[in-house]
């Protein structure tokens, strides 16, 4: 039987072991009944707690209980800081992420400042140049795709009207007849033999369906 | 220091550098002599590659029988059939059931095909050359310079382990093909139609699949026949058509479309249905078929040229001075086209 105590924080043993996350799912699991008072979140470090509320995370997931999820793990954490900020001095050098102290320890300017108006106005200075040379350049390709686009509207109206109901798609049985002659006499494949008899046989055309109804 | 570098192997590393850099640059015959045998080498094999993959596959088809369901999809929609499958290493026999659209049963023994329509109580019986063809194509139509063929790994598909085939045109005037054939014996079980950007034009496959399941020959040719038994008042139409050749006809191809060869032609389609074109004009590269139809034009009916997509089937009418054209095929819309352009009345 494992017992918590490899997870707890006063042990030897690195928190970061595999051991430290098996022990630490196994008890949250109920697999391990012995120890289990021995872990006390107040007293772990970051990376247990953290992986802590992962494995809540994981098991309300499993259980089908995301939105509870949620709640849950942010109460926890919300919980978890409260509890850091009573107990750490706000100068002590703690165990903080090094993001955070970066956050808190950058300078922070009105938004109303002239440094954020001058940055503001360069980046449309910057922005204008862009585009228009960006236009500038794109020109001529834009005229041959509207050229393009023109050429196949004009193709598009030489289509002929599909339906795309069912299986009577071709609205010219003309053609449905000629596309059925097609199949029939000319289809000349290698693949014919093992598929496409049956791709034909079973998409029968308009005509097929309702010959000399 | 050039003696050094002379004596050192850095000269003589840098010095076949540099002669290979101008020997690409100026492409030196007896380089590029190589690479050609190269190139045809490489192409050799995969040509052996791409007719004996199809050659598995169409024998599987003569010595497995299955039983399974059928599905096609396309921009039109999907279509399923019930598919009974019975072979004996030299006949096969295939009875294909719709379950969309009017109930119909098609039964197929080698090449004669004989659909019945229950609503209307008619049979057509057609023979289709086409399914007798096989040996004589993998020859004849130099499918090898037209694709090669990729192995993609292996997949499932319904239920069994499928290896991935990708046959891919060595242009663009014709589609490319993704078959998954079952592992064990090498039948399709799923293939797709792919234009050149990959998009995928139409599907068929198996969604499930019984192989080895016992269907019978004799219930199949038995049912056969009751489909296109007169006495029990079924309406019989017997599709003929005679063979003839284009030139015969007054048509030629001034100068053919890379990779396709004319395959035989028929006229006096008689359908037994709607109008009867004058001709039928094929054409194949070994997996992709044209059909070139022409008729009289008659401004009544013939009023707008133009095209249509089917699936991979496209479609291109156009007036030909006094005659109407209509070109069918499981290819890109500008192969059609190009036939089109190429096609000429000599008397």
């Amino acid at each position: 039987m494992q017992k918590m105590n490899k997870i707890a924080p006063k042990t030897d043993k690195s928190p970061h072991s595999s051991q430290d996350a098996e022990a630490l799912s196994a008890w949250m699991d109920g697999h391990i009944q012995d120890g289990c008072n021995e872990f006390d979140p107040a007293g772990a470090d970051v990376a247990q707690l953290q992986k802590w509320a992962d494995y809540h995370f994981i098991g309300e997931v499993m259980r089908a209980q995301i939105s509870d999820v949620r709640v849950t793990q942010t109460t926890f954490l919300a919980r978890w800081q409260d509890e850091r900020n009573k107990t750490t001095p706000p100068t002590a050098k703690n165990s903080l992420p090094q993001q955070e102290e970066q956050i808190v320890s950058s300078p922070v300017f009105a938004a109303n400042s002239p440094r954020w108006r001058l940055v503001a106005g360069a980046l449309a200075v910057v922005l204008m140049v862009g585009v228009s040379w960006k236009l500038f350049l794109t020109q001529p390709a834009n005229q041959s795709s509207q050229m393009a686009q023109s050429s196949q509207v004009e193709a598009d109206r030489n289509l002929i009207v599909v339906s795309q109901q069912g299986n009577a798609m071709v609205r010219d049985p003309e053609l449905d007849a000629l596309l059925m002659r097609h199949k029939q006499l000319g289809t000349s494949s290698a693949l014919q033999g093992p598929a496409g008899f049956l791709r034909s046989a079973t998409f029968a055309t308009a005509v097929e369906s309702g010959i000399s109804r | 220091v050039i003696a050094v570098l002379q004596t050192s192997g850095l000269f003589r590393r840098i010095s076949s550098l540099l002669i290979g850099a101008l020997l690409a640059l100026t492409g030196t015959p007896a380089l590029a002599g190589t690479a050609a045998s190269d190139t045809q080498a490489s192409r050799d094999a995969t040509a052996q590659n791409v007719n004996e993959w199809l050659r598995r596959m169409h024998e599987a088809g003569r010595k497995r029988t299955y039983l399974g369901t059928y599905v096609v999809s396309n921009n039109l929609g999907i279509s399923s059939a019930r598919i009974w499958h019975a072979c004996d290493g030299v006949q096969t026999m295939e009875r294909v059931e719709a379950l969309t659209g009017a109930p119909r049963s098609t039964i197929r023994h080698n090449d004669q095909v004989v659909t019945y329509l229950a609503d209307s109580k008619t049979a057509v019986v057609e023979k289709r050359e086409s399914l007798g063809q096989f040996p004589s194509l993998l020859g004849s139509a130099g499918i090898p310079e037209n694709y090669s063929a990729k192995l993609r790994g292996e997949e499932r598909v319904a239920g069994q382990d499928a290896q991935r085939l990708d046959i891919v045109p060595r242009d663009n005037l014709r589609y490319g093909y993704r078959v998954w054939a079952d592992k064990a014996s090498g039948l399709v079980l799923k293939l797709q139609t792919v234009d050149a950007n990959g998009g995928v034009l139409e599907e068929s496959a198996f969604s499930e699949i019984q192989l080895d399941a016992p269907v019978k020959m004799e219930n199949l040719s038995r049912l056969m026949r009751a489909n296109s038994d007169e006495s029990r008042g079924i309406k019989v139409i017997k599709t003929q058509a005679q063979k003839t050749t284009a030139a015969a006809e007054g048509w030629v191809i001034k100068n053919p479309v890379s990779g396709f060869k004319a395959m035989r032609c028929y006229k006096g389609l008689n359908a037994g249905q709607l109008r009867e074109p004058s001709m039928q004009w094929v054409f194949s590269d070994g997996l992709a078929s044209v059909s070139i139809f022409v008729e009289s034009f008659d401004r009544s009916r013939h009023t707008q040229e133009g095209g249509a997509r089917m699936g991979a089937t496209q479609t291109w009418m156009r007036r030909m001075e006094s005659y109407w054209v209509t070109l069918v095929g499981e290819v890109p819309l500008p192969t059609l086209k190009a036939f089109a352009v190429e096609l000429e009345r000599k008397h």
